[in-house]
């Protein structure tokens, strides 16, 4: 059967030594940023593009895919034994988490956050090698009309998904948009709103912009308090394992987060932290105690920690077999491809089936790594968290700024990167959500050259859109979304209360 | 800009400027003689999406009501907020003029010094031996171990 061909060939090329190495790193590496507050996935994949230079793309994809799901596994140590989200997907598991710690049962908590992450990352591969073959045939039939109305909807979801008013993070889109049109226009060759500057031909480059938007913001925003020490949670952390009960209670948190997780992690604009909230409101619905969560329920922690290593799994799918980064990180991740001459997308799987399926075997081993290693590692984290603040930003500022300037050898680079640490610092200030802004950057050029190679296609007659099934069914769900809010009036009122500001994936 | 209304208010006449700019920007390629995709037409799509956006944000917030007005925590938190926020950004912006210059050593070396003290200061020891070795770790780290080019700047030639 093509499943256990594939997942054969995908251990194969994972287990490779080199691949080992690398694959190890990335975990090692995703598992300390997803600790350490104030740093993300977003922001280190951006930091370690230029690093992946020198390696083969295989090695280079799977370093850097591992910081990804590594970071959800990093991210609920913070949570759970000091109260603070290491990453914005594991907020969650603050509040149950850290009432568990308070009870002596920090241990249990971290066991069973490792080891959901492990089911529902594993789960999210699994899907994954059985999905992939078959999505990447259907889109290889997508011609121009059908993909620009696949980015359409995509775009739509990313922005309908954002926290906040749902009419900013449309204005933000927007923007992402005429930013993404700055450059040379790939249809007519002409520059457009390049103010004279021979570094903007290419366009603005995603990583200073996400740099800039995620990194140097955040620490701007920090720097605004007095950089206090942290309290320590002192808490042995002796018994990592639960206890039987605990583990019966988790059963059904750790399958439901994975499913749901997975299906969320898939859709533009979903991910690790929606998918989180949405398996806690589930979780909490269907407990026979439902008062219990907030209070230190196990089920708390093992359903929302599965179902963000889940959707983590889920959404590279998206990137690596249509060719569309679904959320910010694929977005970053994108560029790791394209910087080695590999387009991903339906035709990856044809062109590069080692990359595609050493980066899967990758996935797997990784999530074995992460799920043996991290326990036995919590001491080293949490002695890594003592280090101060004050110390640590500069540091971190010093690798944005190498980072940024080392990608093209650009100062202006760097100077788009402290524009947009500007700009994204305002924006949380001003209440703007990012996330649509760097995907319709990314997005915007994609789609207007399938929008053009369509009305040429059709020799300007809109009405290719709509002759094409697909592309048809496309258009009818993103209107769908659109007038959605005007009609459920009630479900807006609601949506705010769930997804928090703050940003997707970082 | 301390209430939700004032700062939706400005954020979003902000945004029409914006979009204006590219509105306007987009029309020296044609765009509104042809239907045919050129130059123009996305970003004036665009422009005019982000102005219509904009417009109805600003009508929204201006005509919302006081009470609806959720008060909001004061824009800089606190006295010194604006203070660090702009030393900060100095240093950024000092450190990307002279980074070619000096090359990569020295500015990396000076940007943590001014960091460590200026913004929150802290001991000389200390601060002096962490600049030194991350400037120097990185330095060794990015441009020996991984072979990516850091500028040198004019005292680099002499290593050379």
């Amino acid at each position: 059967m093509d499943f256990f061909d594939h997942l054969l060939m995908a251990l194969k090329i994972g287990i490779e030594p080199a691949n080992l190495l690398w694959c190890f790193t990335g975990v090692l590496i995703g598992t300390l940023v997803g600790v350490l507050p104030g740093l993300g996935p977003v922001a280190t994949i951006s930091l370690l593009l230029p690093i992946t230079y020198k390696l083969t793309p295989v090695q280079s994809i799977i370093m850097l895919a591992g910081i990804y799901y590594g970071a959800q596994y990093g991210g609920s140590t913070t949570s759970i034994l000091l109260n603070i989200p290491g990453e914005a997907s594991s907020m969650i598991t603050c509040l149950d988490g850290h009432q568990m710690a308070k009870k002596g049962r920090a241990g249990p908590a971290l066991g069973i956050a490792a080891i959901g992450s492990f089911i529902g990352g594993t789960f999210g591969i699994l899907m994954m090698t059985f999905l992939a073959p078959p999505m990447a045939a259907m889109a290889l039939k997508f011609g121009p009309p059908e993909n620009a109305s696949l980015m359409v909807l995509g775009l739509t979801l990313i922005t309908y998904l954002s926290s906040g008013s749902m009419v900013k993070s449309f204005m933000m889109a927007a923007l992402g948009l005429l930013v993404g049109s700055i450059g040379t226009d790939l249809i007519t060759g002409s520059m457009r709103f390049t103010l004279g500057l021979p570094g903007l031909a290419e366009g603005v480059s995603i990583v200073p912009v996400v740099m800039g938007l995620f990194g140097i913001s955040e620490i701007m925003l920090n720097l605004e308090e007095s950089c206090r020490k942290r309290e320590f949670f002192k808490t042995s952390v002796k018994t990592l394992l639960p206890n039987k009960q605990e583990f019966k209670d988790s059963a059904g948190p750790i399958a439901r987060g994975s499913v749901v997780g997975f299906f969320l992690g898939i859709l533009p604009g979903g991910g690790a932290l929606l998918s989180s909230l949405v398996s806690y409101a589930m979780e909490r619905r269907l407990s026979k105690q439902p008062e219990t969560f907030g209070t230190g329920s196990i089920a708390g922690v093992a359903g929302p920690e599965t179902a963000n290593n889940a959707a983590a799994q889920g959404s590279y799918i998206p990137l690596m077999t249509l060719g569309i980064p679904c959320n910010v990180v694929m977005a970053v991740l994108m560029g790791a491809f394209l910087i080695h001459g590999v387009i991903p997308g339906p035709l990856l799987l044809e062109t590069h089936p080692d990359l595609f399926w050493g980066v899967v075997g990758s996935m797997y081993i990784g999530n074995g790594m992460l799920l043996l290693f991290n326990l036995p590692l919590i001491g080293v984290w949490v002695s890594l968290l003592r280090v101060p603040y004050v110390l640590l930003f500069p540091l971190i500022s010093m690798l944005c700024l190498i980072g940024s300037y080392s990608i093209e050898n650009s100062i202006l680079d760097v100077y788009i990167m402290i524009l947009f640490g500007i700009l994204g610092y305002l924006m949380k200030k001003f209440n703007y959500p990012p996330a649509p802004l760097v995907l319709a950057l990314i997005l915007g050029p994609m789609l207007e050259k399938n929008l053009g190679q369509s009305l040429m296609m059709s020799n300007k007659n809109l009405l290719i859109f709509v002759e094409s099934p697909i592309s048809a069914t496309l258009l009818s769900v993103t209107v769908l979304l659109l007038i959605s809010p005007l009609i459920l009036k009630r479900f807006k009122q609601k949506r705010p209360g769930l997804l928090v500001q703050g940003d997707l994936d970082l | 800009m301390d209430t939700q209304k004032q700062r939706d208010v400005i954020s979003s006449a902000v945004c029409v400027v914006i979009g204006f700019f590219f509105c306007i920007g987009s029309l020296r390629h044609g765009s509104i003689r042809s239907v045919f995709p050129n130059a123009g037409l996305f970003p004036l799509l665009g422009g005019i999406i982000l102005i219509v956006l904009s417009l109805i944000t600003l009508i929204g917030a201006w005509m919302k009501s006081a009470s609806a007005d959720r008060e909001k925590e004061k824009f800089f938190p606190q006295s010194y907020s604006f203070k660090r926020i702009v030393l900060f950004l100095i240093a950024l912006v000092v450190y990307t003029a002279v980074l070619e210059f000096f090359g990569f050593l020295l500015t990396t070396f000076l940007f943590l010094i001014f960091l460590l003290k200026a913004i929150e200061s802290q001991r000389w020891r200390i601060a002096l031996m962490i600049s030194l070795l991350a400037a120097t770790g990185s330095f060794v780290l990015f441009e020996v171990l991984l072979k990516v080019q850091l500028p040198y700047g004019i005292f680099g030639r002499v290593f050379r």
